[in-house]
């Protein structure tokens, strides 16, 4: 093996590219959101995007050294990552609280946050356990030990609390699906509770995740939209109704695309599957909201303050009615760089608009094109990730290419979510466009790693 | 699914991730395309999108007495309502009653019940009041009560902030300062000086966040500029003794209403003016102001003019006799003395002091063949013109010409006493005040000054209607007229032990609009009583003027009591009456001097009159030292040390020790003797000074 060479050889340099493009865009638009008049240059250090570009600095420092560190380090001292992760995260609960939580680790405004950090940290833990040779996630105790893996980590971040990052950390699951988690264990034991059904019989596999995930979003849709009312065809009906149009409308469409691609000696089953599937949704979803009717006037309050509908102290609403009324604002081709008034820093009324709302400045200024090219870039980069995922021998590489796959992919559906009102009002930054350091080093270091790791894919196999 | 997984199931696995990534991509592009396209005219019509320029309210200056005592003034409150409709119903209904028990015990106005069952009952209202007139201080715990905490989108809260006219001294002359009112139509000096109290409202640009409106500084700002200040005439005391005093005769009378004004007789300056009329609840109100709105016939005060016509125009002299044999017939018409049967033969200063209506007699027959020039000879006294004065509201006085509509052989005699002329109390007045003043008619006047702040925007002096009202010899006899009247006439009972007064009752039937005089049965009366006091120096004149006594019905009783009180009162505490005991004419030699600051030395030494003399100029702290005829004032040296104040008085030694930082311990009074810390030692901070005064 002749290392020197192979490193610059077999970079994918198409995946450093995409993080120099992202990376340069969220600085000139931090430029933008954050402007300060009294400091037009780029270069003031005093403001968002001078201190940006300091912590671009840094993580590209920080990337350097990781491409040239020995990779065998990684896995070799995954756990110490991953204990020293846990560590800031304790530490950091013994911290004076800046807006209600216990996040930031240093001194003034150059601290960082180790939830960022714990992203990464978990990261390699989770990959390194589950590429260790004895491991596999169908047994029980695997499955238990990957789980605490996460779970651990996850609780740290709820005391601060954080529950942005908490969510984010559920992107893990996706992980474990992909290297094929089986949670019958616990489903079986569920359903040995219910009379008539025998559990023996059930196996969900490792496709329980994607069903987990696809119930979530049906029970908070529902309940986002249990209170509304929509309008259709003149007839006043409540809000949830749309979600079984929807339900229908997807089966319907699926449907016909089984009818379309797949051989006929297949398709019964898959119209078998749909059918089950768009029915057990649809009774999902009355079930949710017969429950939350049912529920008394503070449960419903609670639920309605965690999903962000009910107008809590912090204005969340009107925040997020401000951040949509700069991304509507904004038109087809944007009010051009710098010409933002909704989201604009001096006159604005976004909050957090360098921050969690960053999209909007974005939105406002390039429009509706250039916020489809920037989540175009994103879609790239989750494409190329996912693609050199599946290029790797290494089952450590593949594990943490997904995972950082889905964490990216959880922090911009998220925070686009959030801004356009898809989402619940969670603060978690845009990779690479949201102003900070902790979340740039981190976004960073989780791609150089994969890089430096992906240069290796043909030397090694793990 | 247990084992190793094939191929296809990692296929289709990494097709789920990519069509998640996908269709979530997906999602987000058409949700923008429809925040951009199908809301955005939402986004936009919707108000709160927009900043919007307001106009920030002046504070309002307020109206003061003569020496400074606040009449009026503006405080902020608050009238709270509630969106109802907004609230949602869980909320509503688990915080309604404990909103209700707020609203109970911090409103008072509803039981916790009611407010309940009013909230429930307009459950569709988005604009219910809940009360007008808020205070400050109890809106901001509205705005802590459950519901109305969350803010008005959730919680339906609304307070609307206006500005309130308070008046801290109670109703004082509450007519005369006026009101303001929401449609404009501001009343008294409210109204007449509005533009100074106004003020000039700002400009700002708010702009819509979490929870209101937020000003933003911009350069279309500009603050409001508070109003002027209104300094008024009225003296509290005068006006305090006045409302009382009226107010205790009208209810002894059960009286329809009254009005007192007290003027300074070399000025013109309204120093009291009060007005109560009975409500409906039997109560006396201040709601009208009757001393400058109210014209009436004045009756027998009226009959000073008449004389004074007679003595200018030389058709008499006061000792010329007259038969006032109690009945007076003109054409068909028969004027009565008060006493039946008259007089006798009684001079023409014996039927003034009586009031007799022989007066009438006599004005008939020396002007009946020339009836303009007894009305021009009036109009040349003034009484025709209105006064003019700032406040609005004053009707000019009637007094009609030979052969104007109306007019009748009965139209002199009974003019001449006081019928078919209509005055003001103020405007008669001003006239009995022009006698006083030694026939310079004063204008009145209820504003002395408009000030911003120290500045004087603009003052108002003195002015002269009329500088001579008539021949010395006529003001003489008048005088002595007026003063009969107190002494043997019909205001015997007026006399006051320490001064004297001057004045002339009035009793006059009140002409009913449709009914005329009334049947005998149910006449109404006016009595009056005007004057001015002390007769030999007048200092102030007044008008008591009462309005259908129920009791009495004569102006010495009903309106002389109030006038003679008023006068006791206004003599007993005003020092001008008072002579200094014992005038100083030089100070014979030095009182003892306080060291202290340059600056109170030279002003106390200056206001007692000591001759001073100050070493040089440009020192702060000063020793004196007391010469014979004169106090030499020298440095004293105050350096960053512990001070030497002995000498001093407490107030500076206090100010000198402490702003070092010393802890002052303070034994007796008067001048420091000595001190427990030497002066010149360093300043410790903290120490405890001792410091004894004798």
């Amino acid at each position: 093996m002749r290392k020197n060479e192979t490193i610059l050889d077999n970079i994918d340099w198409s995946l450093i590219l995409l993080y120099f493009i992202l990376t340069l865009l969220g600085l000139f638009n931090i430029y933008s959101a954050s402007f300060n008049e009294d400091f037009p240059s780029l270069f003031s250090f005093s403001q968002e995007y001078g201190k940006q570009i300091i912590w671009i600095g840094i993580s590209m420092f920080l990337g350097f050294i990781v491409l040239l560190l020995d990779s065998d380090i990684l896995w070799k001292y995954a756990y110490w990552f991953y204990g020293f992760c846990l560590l800031l995260l304790i530490a950091v609960l013994f911290t004076k609280e800046i807006n209600g939580a216990k996040s930031w680790l240093g001194f003034g405004s150059m601290g960082i946050q180790p939830s960022e950090f714990a992203k990464l940290g978990t990261a390699i833990a989770v990959s390194a356990y589950i590429s260790t040779i004895n491991i596999k996630l169908q047994s029980q105790s695997s499955a238990f030990y990957a789980n605490l893996i996460i779970l651990i980590p996850m609780a740290l971040i709820l005391l601060q609390p954080d529950a942005g990052t908490f969510v984010v950390f559920t992107s893990f699951l996706w992980v474990f699906y992909r290297e094929g988690i089986s949670y019958d264990f616990i489903l079986g034991f569920i359903l040995r509770l219910i009379p008539f059904v025998d559990h023996t019989r059930i196996k969900v596999g490792s496709n329980f995740i994607p069903l987990l995930v696809v119930s979530a979003i049906l029970v908070v849709s529902t309940l986002l939209l249990s209170q509304t009312t929509i309008s259709v065809f003149g007839t006043q009906m409540p809000g949830f109704y749309g979600l079984i149009f929807s339900i229908g409308a997807m089966m319907l469409i699926g449907l016909i695309l089984v009818r379309i691609t797949v051989m006929l000696r297949e398709r019964k089953k898959l119209y078998y599957i749909l059918i089950v599937a768009g029915i057990a949704a649809s009774a999902l979803v009355f079930a949710v909201n017969g429950v939350f009717d049912y529920l008394k006037p503070h449960q419903k309050d609670r639920i309605e303050l965690f999903l962000g509908l009910d107008e809590d102290p912090d204005g969340k609403d009107y925040n997020r009615n401000r951040a949509m009324a700069a991304v509507g604002s904004g038109g087809f081709f944007g009010k051009g760089y710098h010409e933002a008034t909704l989201a604009s820093p001096s006159q604005g009324h976004v909050p957090m608009q360098s921050t969690d709302f960053i999209f909007c400045t974005l939105a406002e200024e390039w429009g509706f094109v250039g916020g489809i090219i920037v989540l175009s870039l994103f879609v790239v980069l989750l494409f190329k990730i996912i693609q050199i995922a599946e290029r790797q021998r290494s089952t450590f590489t593949r594990t943490f290419a997904y995972s950082i796959a889905c964490i990216i992919f959880y922090h911009v559906a998220i925070n686009i979510g959030m801004t356009i009102g898809l989402a619940p009002v969670i603060g978690i930054p845009l990779p690479f466009f949201s102003y900070g350091g902790s979340s740039l080093m981190s976004f960073t270091m989780m791609l150089f790693v994969l890089a430096k790791l992906d240069s290796e894919r043909k030397n090694v196999f793990r | 699914m247990a084992g190793k997984e094939s191929n296809k199931e990692i296929f289709l696995k990494v097709y789920v991730y990519y069509i998640f990534f996908v269709l979530f991509m997906i999602g987000i592009v058409v949700k923008v395309f429809a925040i951009q396209y199908d809301s955005i005219g939402d986004f936009l019509k919707d108000d709160d999108l927009e900043e919007k320029i307001v106009e920030t309210p002046a504070i309002r200056g307020d109206v003061l007495a003569d020496r400074g005592e606040i009449l009026a003034t503006s405080v902020p409150i608050y009238e709270i309502r509630m969106d109802v409709k907004t609230v949602k119903d869980e909320l509503l209904n688990e915080k309604l009653d404990s909103l209700g028990i707020m609203l109970q015990n911090l409103l008072k106005t509803k039981t916790a019940r009611e407010w309940v069952s009013l909230i429930r009952r307009e459950r569709e209202n988005q604009f219910l009041l809940i009360q007008r007139r808020v205070p400050h201080d109890i809106k901001g715990e509205l705005e802590k009560s459950p519901i109305f905490r969350k803010g008005p989108n959730k919680g339906g809260f609304i307070a609307i902030k206006q500005i309130k006219r308070k008046r801290p001294n109670g109703v004082l002359a509450a007519r005369t300062v006026g009101l303001t009112r929401d449609n404009g139509m501001n009343v008294g000096i409210e109204g007449a000086f509005n533009m100074y109290l106004s003020g000039t409202p700002g400009k700002e640009l708010r702009k819509k966040v979490s929870g209101g409106w937020k000003p933003i500084p911009n350069e279309f700002h500009q603050d409001p500029i508070p109003g002027y200040d209104v300094w008024t005439t009225i003296d509290l005391t005068i006006q305090d003794v006045a409302e009382t005093e009226l107010q205790r005769q009208l209810e002894e009378q059960d009286a329809k209403l009254g009005c007192v004004i007290v003027m300074e007789v070399e000025t013109g300056q309204i120093k009291a003016i009060a007005n109560l009329s009975k409500g409906s609840d039997g109560n006396y109100y201040e709601d009208y102001n009757h001393a400058i709105g109210r014209s009436t016939e004045p009756g027998s005060t009226f009959k000073l003019a008449s004389v004074m016509a007679l003595l200018e125009d030389r058709k008499m002299s006061l000792n010329d006799l007259l038969n006032a044999k109690g009945k007076y017939k003109f054409y068909d018409s028969y004027l009565h003395d008060s006493r039946h049967g008259g007089y006798g033969m009684i001079s023409l200063k014996r039927a003034f002091e009586v009031s007799s209506n022989v007066i009438a007699e006599a004005v008939n027959t020396h002007y009946k063949n020339s009836p303009q020039d007894f009305i021009d000879r009036l109009n040349s006294f003034g009484l025709g013109e209105p006064l003019g004065i700032d406040l609005k509201g004053e009707p000019a006085p009637t007094i009609r010409n030979a052969g104007d509509e109306g007019w009748s052989g009965i139209s002199i005699p009974w003019m001449s006493i006081g019928y078919e002329v209509r005055l003001t109390p103020l405007q008669i007045l001003t006239f009995y005040n022009g006698i006083a003043n030694d026939g310079e008619v004063m204008k009145p006047y209820f504003v002395s000054k408009v000030t911003d702040g120290a500045r004087v925007v603009q003052s108002y002096s003195p002015e002269v209607l009329n500088p001579r009202l008539c021949s010395t010899s006529t003001l003489e006899a008048l005088k002595s007229c007026l003063e009969g009247v107190v002494e043997s006439g019909t205001g015997k009972s007026l006399q006051s032990a320490s001064f004297k007064i001057a004045g002339k009752t009035g009793t006059a039937r009140i002409a009913e609009n449709s009914l005329g005089y009334g049947s005998d049965q149910d006449v109404k009366h006016q009595a009056s009583f005007v004057g001015y006091f002390p007769a030999d120096d007048p200092k102030y004149s007044c008008i008591v003027v009462i309005a259908a006594p129920n009791k009495d019905i004569y102006g010495s009783k009903v309106s002389g009591t109030v006038f003679t009180k008023i006068a006791n009162k206004v003599f007993a505490t005003s020092l001008k009456f008072h002579k200094p005991i014992n005038e100083l004419k030089n100070v014979e030699s030095v009182p003892q001097m306080k060291n202290g600051r340059v600056e109170d030395i030279k002003l106390v030494m200056n206001m007692a009159g000591i001759a001073n003399t100050v070493a040089s100029a440009d020192f702060e702290w000063g020793v004196t030292n007391e010469q014979s005829k004169k106090v030499l004032v020298e440095k004293r040296y105050i350096g960053p040390t512990v001070p030497n104040v002995v000498g001093m008085g407490l107030k500076d030694a206090l100010f000198l020790l402490e702003n070092r930082g010393l802890v002052v311990v303070v034994n007796g009074s008067g001048k420091v003797r000595s001190q427990s810390v030497e002066a010149g030692s360093e300043v410790i901070k903290g120490t405890k000074i001792q410091i004894n005064l004798n």
